[in-house]
């Protein structure tokens, strides 16, 4: 899947208009020489012919311009673009007006071309670019049909009798009136085609953006799924390893290594197990609609889910300090889920308390809010990565082990819990040292 | 008879103790070591008739460090790597630790890995 950014794309536009410029200047040399050699009209065919050249320049100096900004490094390459684009326009509006000025003035109906700068200024420039080249276009035009009308400058006529009226010019009600009614359309036209335009252009982006995310998540399940086998085949490589060892050696008699070949092989199986736990977990969180829901009480919960872990705690001699608010300890909400939410936050924050470490649980009412936190003294977590510690994905990026070191997927399985009651959840290092998990609930 | 040595790296003690464990059980005297100067110290302390290191494609495990030291220290030494998986995604750069005698896919069957240990010392002998 490729990826076409905004840059891109108007870079792309620029050289469409140069090569478009290189078929407008072989249609002008085509019409001077026809129309002198075959057509018979008394053509300033030497002039058109220098005007060409001076497209020819004009598209030599665009196309370098546009090299040498797209090879150019540390410049806005957007900005720098469009402003290729309006040298661009500017330039052929010039040649355009100069065109029509030894071809006719307003008796020619090939002032319509005007039109073509203006929708392509529409749709590559911004509104307010669009409506300066448009406004140029007919100031233009209109020192062009104003100076003749005066005799500012001299007209030139096609000079193909009965086809066009070479006295137009001189009409004050054609010239005034086809100035007006071109004037006012051309600024229509402009309106709408910029509304389109703009809309387009930010659906584009919209896509552009989308389509990258997309192939970054890709990238990052790819990543993640990889991970995932490798962890679970980490821990398989042991048990496999001490099964062959032990199927090996005579079962009668049992030597003194099949003790700890056993042990470390069912130890290796829980985690593999908890793990897959964990992700069926995750993803049936995800993917249920309908959670049961009933009245829980907080302060129940957690003392449960401190006691299970107690054990743990005491090993590393680590307290508790519990500030539980008894008007917000009812809440309507799926028991497991929230189970799990003190399981994992209080196990993480044993795992990363220090010895004597202690861990504070609060909950209060804050702004029509019901507010958790789970503090402990721990390292904390690098100010990066605060944010991306709740993402299941992050540790495709994470270097760390998914045994006892790492945060593992649980934070993202709190997450998904807290999101599943309309919840919010974000951490805090605190400025003591440690780190704060803030729970905010919808009160109910 | 000369019992032969073997330098044994992993830095799973899990893993090392069940290789140390196939390792002794067939008669060899191991040496083992979970980092890399840990190894670069054995090196000079003794000689080895044969290195098996666990997790040579994985950097972060210092398999690949360990491989590139015993290589520059004693290139004679043959090596047998225990790998996960002989996967092409690895971030170790393909030509850097890819020169092992012997590739063996975990988990190990100890009759595998005793059977190519034999077939290296055996080709030492001759």
């Amino acid at each position: 899947m490729k990826i076409i950014t905004r840059d891109q794309r108007l870079v792309t536009r620029a050289y469409w208009m140069v090569s478009h410029r290189w078929l407008a200047i072989l249609v002008l040399a085509a019409f001077a020489w026809l129309g002198k050699n075959i057509l018979n009209v008394e053509i300033r065919e030497n002039t058109l012919y220098l005007l060409a050249i001076a497209l020819i320049i004009v598209n030599l100096l665009s196309l370098w311009l546009l090299e040498f900004i797209t090879n150019k490094k540390g410049i806005n390459l957007y900005r720098s673009v469009r402003f290729v684009i309006h040298f661009q326009l500017i330039c052929d509006l010039i040649i355009i007006t100069s065109i029509l000025h030894f071809t006719g003035g307003i008796s020619n109906p090939f002032f319509i071309i005007y039109i073509s700068h203006m929708v392509i200024s529409s749709i590559l420039l911004t509104r307010t670019g669009a409506f300066i080249q448009t406004t140029l276009a007919l100031l233009l035009f209109g020192f062009l049909v104003f100076s003749e009308y005066y005799g500012i400058l001299p007209h030139y006529c096609l000079c193909v009798e009965k086809v066009i009226n070479h006295e137009l010019y001189q009409d004050p009600y054609y010239v005034l009136k086809t100035y007006s009614v071109f004037a006012f359309s051309s600024y229509i036209l402009v309106y709408v085609t910029t509304s389109i335009g703009h809309r387009l252009r930010s659906q584009e982006d919209k896509l552009t953006v989308a389509l990258g995310q997309i192939k970054y998540n890709e990238e990052l399940k790819n990543k993640y799924v990889l991970r995932m086998a490798k962890d679970i085949l980490k821990h398989e490589a042991v048990i496999g390893t001490n099964l062959s060892i032990l199927t090996e050696k005579d079962a009668t008699q049992p030597k003194e290594n099949s003790k700890r070949l056993i042990e470390s092989s069912f130890r290796r199986s829980q985690l593999i197990t908890n793990y897959i736990k964990e992700i069926l977990y995750l993803t049936s969180i995800k993917l249920s609609d309908n959670m049961r829901k009933q009245i829980i009480s907080l302060g129940d919960i957690i003392v449960e889910a401190i006691s299970r872990q107690y054990e743990l705690a005491e090993e590393k001699d680590i307290s508790f300090e519990l500030n539980l608010d008894e008007s917000v300890d009812k809440y309507y909400a799926n028991k497991t889920l929230f189970e799990n939410i003190f399981k994992h936050l209080i196990s993480n924050a044993i795992k990363f308390s220090g010895t004597k470490g202690q861990i504070t649980i609060t909950t209060k009412e804050k702004l029509r809010k019901i507010v958790i936190e789970i503090s402990d003294k721990g390292p904390g977590v690098p100010k990066e990565e605060l944010k991306q510690i709740f993402d299941e994905y992050y540790r495709a990026q994470d270097v760390k082990e998914t045994e006892a070191k790492g945060f593992g997927i649980g934070l993202a399985l709190v997450k998904e819990a807290v999101k599943k009651h309309d919840g919010e959840i974000r951490a805090v290092n605190r400025p003591e040292g440690g780190i704060t998990f803030i729970i905010k609930l919808p009160k109910q | 008879m000369e019992q032969k040595k073997i330098l044994l790296f992993a830095d799973d003690p899990d893993l090392l103790f069940a290789y140390k464990t196939i390792l002794t059980d067939n008669g060899y005297t191991v040496s083992t070591a979970t980092n890399a100067s840990e190894v670069e110290t054995l090196l000079q302390l003794s000689s080895y008739k044969l290195a098996l290191i666990d997790s040579i494609k994985e950097s972060k495990y210092g398999g690949c460090d360990v491989f590139k030291n015993i290589k520059k220290i004693k290139p004679e030494i043959p090596v047998i790597s225990l790998i996960l998986c002989n996967i092409i995604t690895t971030d170790i750069p393909e030509d850097d630790c890819s020169q092992a005698d012997i590739f063996i896919e975990k988990p190990v069957i100890a009759k595998e890995l005793t059977e190519a240990i034999n077939y290296l010392l055996s080709k030492d002998v001759e």
